[in-house]
C-alpha cells in the first residue's frame, strides 16, 4: 500500500484533487479544492442528489460561515477513493446550494491526511496522517 | 531577502536617486497586481471559515459511524 500520493495540479491555477465519493452503489467522480481556511468538507448540491442523498431525509443540520452562511447544510459521510490509498470515510457539509465547489477542509480531510502543496511547482503531496 | 551590501548600496544612493527607486519599485509592484488581478473580474470565496459548530457536528457524526467494512479516517 504507498503511503504518499502527488499530483499534479499545473492545469488549474488552484490545487484542485481529483477524487472519487461512493454512497452505497452509486459514485462519482469530482475534484475538491484542498482548502486549508476551510473548517469543514463541503459538498455542492448536485453530488449529493447524484449521490443518492435525499435532502429531506437528512436531519444533521449544520451551520456554515463565510459565503455559505446564508446557505442550508446537512452533515453526511461518505465513502472517498484517492490515489492508491484505501478507501477513506470523509463528513460533509452537504449544501443547498450547488454553486460551490467541492470544498476539502480540516474537518475531516486534513486530519486524516498530511498534506504538502508545492504551489510555485503546481503539485502537491499526500500521506495519511496515521503514517 | 536583500543582501545587507545592496541595503548599503541603496542608502547611500543620492536622495533623488532613491526617490527614482521608489517609484520604479511602486510602479513594478502595480504592474505586479494588474497582471493577478482583472478589474471588474469576480473572485469568489467559498472558504466556511469559523464554522466551529459545523466541525464539532460532523466529528460527532464521524464518531458514531459504524464503519461495516470501510476504516474510520478521523483522528
Amino acid at each position: 500500500m504507498p503511503n504518499l500520493y502527488r499530483f499534479n495540479f499545473s492545469h488549474q491555477v488552484l490545487p484542485y484533487l481529483p477524487l472519487e465519493l461512493s454512497r452505497e452503489e452509486k459514485k462519482v467522480a469530482v475534484i475538491g479544492l484542498l482548502d486549508t481556511g476551510s473548517t469543514v468538507n463541503v459538498l455542492p448540491y448536485h453530488m449529493g442528489a447524484q449521490l443518492g442523498l435525499v435532502w429531506e431525509e437528512q436531519t444533521t443540520v449544520l451551520e456554515l460561515a463565510g459565503n455559505l452562511r446564508d446557505v442550508e447544510a446537512r452533515g453526511i459521510l461518505l465513502n472517498a477513493t484517492i490515489g492508491q490509498f484505501s478507501d477513506i470515510r470523509l463528513a460533509f457539509a452537504w449544501t443547498q446550494s450547488s454553486d460551490v465547489p467541492v470544498i476539502l477542509g480540516h474537518i475531516n480531510f486534513f486530519r486524516t491526511f498530511e498534506v504538502c502543496i508545492y504551489s510555485s511547482q503546481s503539485y502537491v503531496e499526500l500521506r495519511l496522517a496515521s503514517d | 531577502m536583500l543582501s545587507a551590501d545592496l541595503k548599503t548600496q541603496i542608502l547611500e544612493l543620492p536622495i533623488h536617486d532613491r526617490l527614482e527607486l521608489v517609484q520604479v519599485i511602486v510602479a513594478s509592484l502595480q504592474a505586479h497586481l494588474r497582471n493577478y488581478f482583472e478589474p471588474g473580474m469576480v473572485y469568489e470565496i467559498w472558504t466556511p471559515i469559523e464554522a466551529p459548530q459545523a466541525a464539532d457536528t460532523l466529528l460527532n457524526l464521524l464518531e458514531s459511524d459504524q464503519p461495516s467494512d470501510q476504516p474510520s479516517a478521523h483522528a
